[in-house]
């Protein structure tokens, strides 16, 4: 860029009676200076838009800027005629030589952390810089047309056009008089029309004698919104050009870390959650017809109701207004878990025949436990749904909370549903498990010996099958059981009482027809019509 | 298996077995064979070269084994004490007459994989040249495996009703004589 010139003789040459002040010449010499210092540091950085207008609402698009900027931020064009006021576009004047040497020129490429290409403000992003009118004088066009090619370098630059807003009001007409009355002359090209650039910022919308304060105060007010604008233009661009950066490795494994360190937050404070129409899937998911009403009461604990009163409370907001009128869990919890265990219990009844009493309790209690509910509850997403005061829900809120929607489902649908609904998801908790695992019992031996007594077989003698390591540390028996001289079950042990106590629990497994090698439990089958049940049993 | 309890099972299936195997006229190779299936945890079914599921095997009646054809003169058992002039060489005939244990020791040892869990398994072989077993090995015994040579019989260990009982093929006359 050429050196900066003194512009006092060109503007104390020109106008007499408007004379700036020498204060305002020296604003106006200092802005100058960092305009063009500035300007050169931004036109590095900055792209240049397509269009620029002036006058918003009644313009009529320009044409005649040219189309298909190249991409390039640093190479810039200048357009055929930049038009300052006015809507005809018919001005007789040739292009100035001087622009052709400001276009040739040649610019390296530099590379450039840019912000995404395409700034999307609005349609016509910055109206204010519309160049519409033509100005009616030759050297203004000159000015304006180069200062066109100016103004876009700063036109991304809310600070250059808040100088110009602010600095350029106090120098009117008779500076870019003055500016423009220069360029002809032997000064360099750039800073005359810097100097009438910022003016034009203001004074464009008529010809200067047409300009009017009313005129001034609109296009401030443009000025402002626009700045206001860009702001928010570059906060989001920054924004997503942070977004689009790529996480480099080392910072990976500490964002990872971060996140599992991160307390576990309830789904419903996270983004996307319409607990309404999350209650609505929940039923849909498992295919079962619930009422509304009642699925949603049983999601409600009474330590929510208690938390949230005391939040409402402490709000000190009317109580009349703000009441909670939230129905507990509890009573459909209880419906459910004794629905439930009679369901199971005449399934039990029916599956293993010889079972005792004892033992199909023992299988009920274990299937009505509060880990088993809870870890159903949890791969059921009801953990998600469940209105609690704490979070992660404790497990026995789980378990009441499950049994509620068993009894939300028996409200809904009828036992027959909630029955296949507690067989599907209950029953498959066995699986893997043996009898004896969940059902404690201390003498097997004796056990088997009153089994047996009761199908009048004679108690059974333990003999030794197998042994091997017996001088070891680490020795096996195998202990077999002979009622009538024959064997009825054989056990594995450290020492001789282990095998025979195994042997003792291998008979009772095979009596009770819980073997491992039993049948798989037999979903497909209908069970029992449970209506008349409940209604022959009061309940 | 059947319904065994979790613990249960487990025991019985990672206990280690004692067998015996009679090495009286078999050929040391196949009981060498034989053994070294069952020091390596082969003939489970749970498996594993690093699960240390070998099995101790005993053999008894070492002094009484029976190579085939040559071998007891024509077998060489070379050895190199590292110094010089120390290159030994016995033949089986030797090397049985110093130590009746030594050949099925020498024969299991080069049938095993050649990695450190050798000498471990060698340490669960137990041999003895006859049939006198010490007492706490005789408890821990599980099962005696079958002998992998038929043993023939000697015409002088037959009784006089088997010979009798025996088909002839021809009667002679009385006064055939058979030379």
């Amino acid at each position: 860029m050429s050196k900066r010139t003194r512009s006092d003789s060109p503007l104390g040459r020109m106008s007499g009676p408007t004379f700036p002040s020498p204060a305002a010449e020296m604003a106006e010499i200092n802005r100058l200076q960092y305009e063009m210092e500035y300007t050169e540091g931004i036109s590095q950085r900055m792209r240049v838009p397509e269009k620029l207008k002036v006058a918003p609402p009644t313009a009529s698009l320009e044409q005649s800027i040219q189309e298909g900027l190249p991409n390039a931020s640093v190479t810039m064009q200048v357009p055929e005629r930049i038009v300052v006021a006015g809507n005809s576009e018919d001005i007789p004047f040739s292009r100035p030589p001087d622009l052709d040497l400001l276009q040739s020129t040649p610019f390296k490429p530099l590379a450039l952390k840019t912000p995404p290409r395409v700034i999307s403000l609005s349609e016509r992003p910055l109206d204010f810089l519309d160049l519409e009118k033509p100005p009616p004088q030759t050297p203004q066009n000159e000015e304006v047309r180069s200062v066109g090619r100016l103004k876009r370098e700063r036109s991304m630059s809310e600070n250059a056009a808040r100088q110009n807003g602010q600095l350029v009001r106090n120098d009117s007409m008779p500076v870019l008089r003055g500016g423009s009355s220069a360029t002809t002359s032997s000064n360099p090209h750039h800073d005359n029309t810097r100097s009438g650039l910022s003016n034009l910022d203001v004074t464009i919308e008529g010809t200067p004698d047409d300009m009017t304060v009313v005129d001034a105060a609109s296009l401030r007010r443009q000025i402002i919104k626009l700045n206001r604008r860009l702001q928010l233009l570059e906060e989001e661009n920054k924004e997503r050009a942070k977004r689009e950066m790529i996480i480099k490795r080392w910072v990976r494994a500490y964002l990872e870390q971060q996140r599992l360190l991160a307390p576990p937050a309830r789904r419903s404070e996270k983004p996307n959650w319409d607990y309404h129409m999350e209650i609505r899937a929940f039923s849909h998911r498992l295919h079962e017809n619930f009422s509304l009403d009642l699925l949603k009461t049983a999601f409600v604990n009474s330590c929510y109701i208690n938390s949230e009163t005391i939040r409402r409370q402490n709000l000190e907001l009317d109580k009349e207004v703000v009441a909670l009128n939230l129905q507990d869990n509890r009573k459909l919890s209880e419906q459910g878990l004794s629905f439930s265990r009679s369901y199971l219990v005449r399934c039990f009844e029916e599956a293993y025949p010889q079972l005792p009493p004892a033992g199909i309790l023992a299988l009920i209690d274990f299937l009505t436990t509060e880990d088993v509910a809870s870890y159903v509850a949890k791969n059921l997403s009801i953990q998600d749904l469940t209105l609690c005061a704490e979070f992660p829900v404790p497990s026995d809120v789980l378990h009441r909370t499950f049994f509620a929607v068993i009894g939300a489902l028996l409200g809904s649908s009828g036992p027959q549903k909630t029955g296949i609904f507690v067989q599907d998801f209950l029953i498959p908790q066995l699986i893997g498990k043996d009898l004896f695992e969940i059902w404690k019992s201390i003498n097997p031996m004796g056990l088997l010996v009153e089994e047996l007594a009761k199908k009048n077989i004679s108690a059974p003698e333990p003999r030794l099958t197998r042994k091997s390591g017996a001088s070891t540390v680490l020795p096996v028996y195998f202990v077999g059981l002979y009622c009538d001289k024959k064997m009825i079950a054989e056990g594995p042990g450290e020492t001789l009482l282990a095998a025979e106590e195994e042997a003792a629990r291998v008979a009772l497994r095979k009596l009770y027809g819980y073997t491992e090698n039993r049948r798989p439990w037999d979903y497909s089958k209908p069970r029992r019509d449970l209506g008349v049940e409940k209604a022959i049993n009061s309940n | 298996m059947a319904s065994y309890s979790r613990a249960a099972q487990q025991w019985a299936t990672f206990a280690r077995s004692w067998f015996l195997i009679d090495g009286r006229m078999q050929p040391p190779g196949k009981i060498a064979a034989l053994t070294v299936v069952r020091l390596e945890g082969r003939h489970k079914p749970v498996y594993h070269a690093l699960s240390d599921c070998g099995d101790h095997v005993v053999i008894i009646n070492t002094r009484h084994i029976a190579f085939s054809g040559n071998k007891w003169e024509q077998k060489v058992y070379s050895s190199h004490s590292g110094y010089p002039g120390g290159f030994k060489q016995l033949t089986a005939v030797q090397l049985h007459q110093k130590d009746p244990t030594a050949i099925v020791k020498q024969a299991i040892y080069g049938m095993l994989p050649k990695n450190l869990h050798r000498r471990t398994m060698m340490q669960r072989l137990h041999l003895f040249p006859e049939d006198v077993i010490p007492e706490n090995i005789q408890k821990n015994l599980l099962e005696e495996l079958p002998q992998p040579r038929q043993i023939p019989k000697r015409l002088d260990e037959y009784t006089q009703e088997e010979i009798d009982a025996f088909p002839r093929v021809w009667n002679p006359p009385q006064d055939y004589h058979m030379k």
